[in-house]
């Protein structure tokens, strides 16, 4: 029963983390049709600005701080080195490569600035409760209520304001969106901005539960990535249930089976989706198939 | 009009054998520049150069041809090398005959791979690669009875930094960037790249589109095993950092920094990827971070790449 509590807490918090990743990956996807593979490096970023950077003595400021700095670069980011591409005829495999570059330029920077050991932050809400022998950190379920409002919030804001509107407008037919007067320069941004809002809440939130490592980007990058397609890529909820399967599949089997083989299931199960079920467990309809020779 | 076409089909050939000719010029004067400089360091490099030359053609074949685009390279890569001393010491066998079976390890993982992979199309593609890169780089690290784990595995009789394997590196790589060049004018190549342009135009004027695709990616990986076989020769040691995500990465980096044209734009993108690497080999790090501002920049705003801008209309092919 111990080991069972702990690796359910573990894997609630770790899919929280990736669900939300998969959202922040699912917005951008939604609007602008590009994978966004920086997800990993903005979301440690966050992390990286509250402790290393530190600007005031209160956690909650500072963190709010560092979601609204990573919040604009998302917009920045989506300004100077994607905006310019993506309305020049890029082809989406060369937007998906470019962000790759963005993740990289980041890394290495954040390495430059801040070197690559492992640093610890501080969590808001310190304490924790035993259950079954385990520690269950009070971090944790403030990552899970966050999460809870965040999708909640977003699903409202879609469904029930001019912005959310446009953006949906804007994911479906960008062409027409413009021609009935859709600002989309501003709200593409927008959406970018949102999306790496969702990243620092999940850098500040979860990676005091973890430690900040600058070097474990690029898996978490593909882990929320295996979450977004694995709960259908567009699908907000399916963006964190996609999360919540991966950390499943990957602590469980790392208890009770073998610790080794727990990448190698995530991305046999996410090679799997994308072949047989690319439209995800939710299985909206993407354009994800070629024309059939 | 028939008369036409034979002599435009003639003058392509004399157009692609003067393109063999410059890539024979410049293989050979690097090799000959490194084998008089004599210092390990330009061998070393000129070796990473011609096994990166290699591993960008490999790529071009799959996403200069028939637009696959694929980030296994380095996965595939890593099996050639892996297979390479397995068999090397299992059975004692010589070099040719394990390369042989990297050739052939390689392709078979194309069969496998490509049947599942023929279902899926541009940036899917990719993503589909690149959960095989994870699975293959997680393989080599938790099969230490195959791979030697993390620890990697040292490979017998290597000849580390040698002028001859750095000649015959040279030599292979300038051999299949020909043959890149001798395939693309071929009857086949023509079917390829039309494929590549509109499958479904393709297929409406009896080409077998799946088939062609489905070779593209089994000659792709033969070769980029090839590599790996190559590789183990110089190398000494293997290790499953050697195959990572980050390699196929770069591999895709080279083959898009080259551009449009599968010769010159193979060369032209594993030149300056491993020059830059070369480079900055003390600074690990600044080579990372300029791999990714190249990215950014020559992707975002150099969309046909360096031979994009730097060749004259008649050299981009």
């Amino acid at each position: 029963m111990n080991e069972l509590t702990g690796a359910v807490s573990s894997s609630l918090f770790y899919g929280t983390a990736l669900g939300l990743m998969a959202l922040a990956f699912t917005i951008i996807y939604t609007v602008s049709q590009v994978f966004n593979f920086a997800v990993g490096q903005f979301m440690i970023l966050a992390a990286l600005l509250t402790t290393a950077v530190r600007f005031t003595g209160n956690a909650v400021v500072n963190d709010l701080i560092a979601i609204v700095l990573v919040g604009a670069m998302g917009s920045a980011t989506y300004l100077v080195a994607l905006r310019w591409p993506e309305t020049h005829g890029a082809s989406p495999l060369t937007l998906v490569i470019i962000t790759f570059g963005i993740g990289i330029v980041v890394e290495q920077v954040a390495v430059l600035a801040w070197g690559s050991y492992p640093l610890s932050e501080a969590p808001v809400l310190g304490g924790h409760f035993v259950l079954n022998g385990n520690y269950i950190p009070y971090q944790g379920l403030l990552l899970i209520a966050v999460a809870v409002v965040t999708v909640t919030g977003l699903g409202l804001l879609q469904r029930h304001t001019v912005v959310g509107k446009q953006l949906i407008a804007l994911g479906g037919n960008r062409a027409t969106a413009r021609y009935y007067g859709i600002n989309d320069l501003a709200l593409v941004s927008v959406a970018w901005a949102i999306s790496f809002a969702v990243l620092a809440v999940v850098g500040t939130l979860y990676l005091p539960l973890t430690g900040v490592a600058i070097t474990t980007d690029l898996s978490y990058g593909v882990a929320a990535f295996a979450a977004a397609v694995i709960g259908g890529l567009g699908n907000p909820a399916g963006a964190l249930s996609g999360g919540i399967i991966v950390a499943f599949v990957t602590n469980l089997t790392g208890v009770y089976v073998n610790p080794n083989i727990t990448d190698t299931l995530t991305f046999a199960l996410l090679f799997a989706f994308l072949v047989f079920r690319p439209g995800g467990l939710t299985g909206r309809a993407i354009e994800l198939l070629g024309p059939r020779a | 009009m028939a008369s036409w076409i034979a002599g435009w089909m003639a003058r392509e050939h004399v157009r692609a054998a003067r393109t063999d000719l410059a890539m024979a010029v410049v293989f050979a004067a690097v090799a000959v520049f490194t084998a008089g400089h004599g210092s390990a360091f330009a061998t070393t490099t000129t070796i990473n150069f011609g096994l990166f030359t290699l591993l960008t053609a490999s790529l071009q074949v799959m996403l200069g041809f028939s637009n696959q685009a694929s980030l296994t390279q380095a996965g595939i890569y890593g099996i050639g090398a892996y297979v390479a001393v397995y068999v090397e010491m299992k059975s004692g066998v010589a070099m040719p005959v394990a390369l042989l079976a990297s050739l052939a390890a390689g392709a078979v993982a194309g069969l496998l791979l490509a049947l599942p992979l023929a279902r899926l199309r541009e940036h899917i593609l990719a993503m589909g690669t690149l959960a095989v890169q994870v699975i293959l780089s997680e393989a080599f690290i938790h099969l230490p009875g195959l791979t030697g784990g993390v620890n990697g595995e040292a490979v017998p009789d290597a000849l580390i930094n040698s002028v001859p394997v750095m000649v015959t590196i040279c030599a292979c790589a300038a051999g299949v960037i020909m043959a890149l060049n001798h395939f693309r004018i071929s009857r086949v190549g023509r079917q390829v790249l039309a494929v590549k342009a509109d499958e479904t135009m393709a297929a409406s004027i009896g080409i077998n589109v799946r088939l062609l695709r489905l070779v593209a990616v089994v000659v792709s990986f033969a070769v980029a095993a090839g590599a790996g076989c190559l590789f183990t020769e110089t190398a000494g040691f293997i290790s499953p950092d050697d195959f990572t995500l980050t390699s196929s990465l770069a591999v895709l980096v080279a083959v898009v920094l080259g551009g449009r044209s599968v010769t010159w734009g193979t060369l032209a993108g594993a030149a300056a990827y491993s020059v830059l690497n070369a480079e900055t080999t003390s600074l690990p790090g600044l080579s990372d971070l300029l791999l990714g501002i190249m990215l950014v920049v020559v992707l975002g705003y150099l969309p046909s790449g360096l031979t994009g801008i730097t060749l004259p209309g008649r050299w981009r092919r």
